[in-house]
């Protein structure tokens, strides 16, 4: 055997990557060759190290809580499916032939974006936030059961990003909601194309923002959220939550 | 597939079948009994505890959506696995996103109220042992890496999960080792004495000699 193909074989050390064949000639050859034997020791120590790490089991903590987060997106998601009065109410805020101003829309999906959860997203007192959105020429409400059993979840969510060190509580308030909106994320995509057409995306939406606050530079959004986006987008949502609050 | 989890699989196609008619306690089920894999496979992947987390919670949901797509010939937890496994990728690919900067804002709130802050003092410890030698990897030679030889699953298996080749899967996991290797070569034998000192007691691990052995005795 050459150095060369001994050099691509110990690179497969393991169970079941090498023929028996190899296996045995690379022992030879390996035996045989100084600079290929330093090659395989230098290998082990590679072996040992993932060995290590291998034995070092990650801890899911609180298992009952992930359990109890997965479990009420389901229970969400087949309320959605089964119920027809629920399904009414989710897509309330853009079935009724409102057209979400692109840069409301664009607000909404960078809230979502932002605090990066998967459930909940914008809940106001209803009174303020329809006024507000009236006149932007959309709204939508749920009715207070509904209102309420989304305010679990709110809360749960709030916890756990409160956990994640974002600072949610005071901007974001289910307690004090008597009626919430709610966004999936899986319903982004809906939105957005109810906002600003059909294939919309988080590349249109960027240049929509980038367009709407100059202040913020340039912000693509097309292939997930930079970290450098998320700082300037953080300073956004004050802005988007101030204005709001400010009604 | 480890033993373990050919246990939990008993019975899991029953669970699926039941789930699909919409019991969300036989789904509940299923999550209790396989959020521990998804979740260590997820942290393996992406070196974060709270990406996964996000990952884990994610797979479910998708799960759950997409019972009807489950062929029951799959194993349960292969096809969950697997799903895990796309979603992590994603977000490798999509960048490291947030990852960091959270991790630094959140570690200092979390230490002092967290009741098991020992464990989360593990994760963080082990996310930063991982991180430091994957996290250079490109994401493709990331994950088979990651799968064989931090996860233990075996080629063929790493290969079903990606849904590729054995011998991809071969290709990209000598690149990642070379990689890998090489590095720890450059870093000489600080790598070796800090790991010594980091885990003693470990248990001895495979060489090559004993990985060749092992090739010849199974033929």
């Amino acid at each position: 055997m050459r150095c060369r193909k001994a050099e691509r074989l110990i690179h497969l050390y393991g169970e079941g990557e090498l023929a028996d064949r190899n296996a045995r000639a690379l022992r030879h050859h390996v035996e045989a060759c100084a600079p290929c034997s330093r090659l395989a020791s230098s290998m082990e120590v590679l072996a040992r190290l993932t060995g290590e790490i291998r034995s070092q089991e990650p801890v899911l903590r609180d298992p009952q809580r992930m359990t109890g987060e997965i479990m009420a997106a389901v229970a969400a998601d087949a309320r959605q499916r089964t119920s027809k009065r629920s399904r009414t109410l989710e897509i309330g805020l853009f079935a009724r032939g409102f057209r979400l101003q692109p840069v409301v829309a664009a607000a909404l999906a960078l809230i979502v974006l932002v605090l990066g959860v998967q459930e909940v997203l914008l809940l106001r007192r209803l009174g303020r936030l329809e006024a507000r959105m009236a006149e932007l020429g959309s709204v939508a409400a749920v009715d207070r059961s509904t209102a309420l059993q989304t305010g679990g979840l709110l809360d749960r969510e709030l916890s756990r990003l409160a956990n994640r060190g974002v600072r949610a509580t005071g901007i974001l308030s289910p307690r004090g909601a008597d009626e919430l909106i709610v966004l999936r994320r899986s319903e982004l995509a809906s939105l957005l194309a109810s906002a600003v057409g059909p294939g919309a995306d988080p590349a249109t939406v960027g240049s929509l923002l980038t367009r709407r606050f100059p202040e913020l530079g340039t912000i693509t959004l097309a292939d997930g959220i930079t970290m450098d986006e998320a700082r300037r987008l953080l300073a956004y949502r004050t802005e988007i939550l101030h204005a709001l609050r400010g009604i | 597939m480890h033993a373990s989890a050919i246990e939990v699989e008993a019975d899991a196609v029953e669970l699926v079948a039941r789930s699909r008619e919409g019991d969300q306690g036989a789904f509940r089920e299923l999550v209790e009994r396989f959020q521990g894999y998804a979740f260590r496979l997820a942290f393996r992947l992406l070196a974060d505890e709270d990406e996964a987390r996000d990952v884990t919670q994610e797979a479910f949901i998708r799960v759950w959506r997409h019972l009807d797509r489950y062929e029951p010939r799959t194993r349960f937890s292969t096809w969950m696995y697997r799903i895990v496994t796309n979603l992590a990728y994603d977000r490798l690919r999509a960048g490291r996103r947030r990852k960091r900067v959270v991790d630094a804002v959140t570690l200092d709130a979390q230490e002092s109220r967290a009741p098991d802050s020992a464990a989360l003092h593990e994760n963080a410890e082990l996310a930063g042992r991982i991180g430091e030698l994957v996290d250079e990897l490109p994401p493709k030679q990331r994950v088979v890496f990651v799968l064989r030889d931090l996860h233990g699953l075996t080629v063929q298996e790493v290969a079903e999960m990606l849904n590729t080749a054995p011998g991809t899967v071969k290709a990209n996991l000598s690149y990642a080792r070379q990689k890998l290797r090489e590095r720890l070569s450059a870093a000489g034998t600080q790598v070796t004495h800090k790991n010594d000192q980091v885990n003693g007691t470990d248990r001895p691990e495979r060489t090559l000699r004993e990985g060749a052995h092992d090739a010849m005795q199974e033929g």
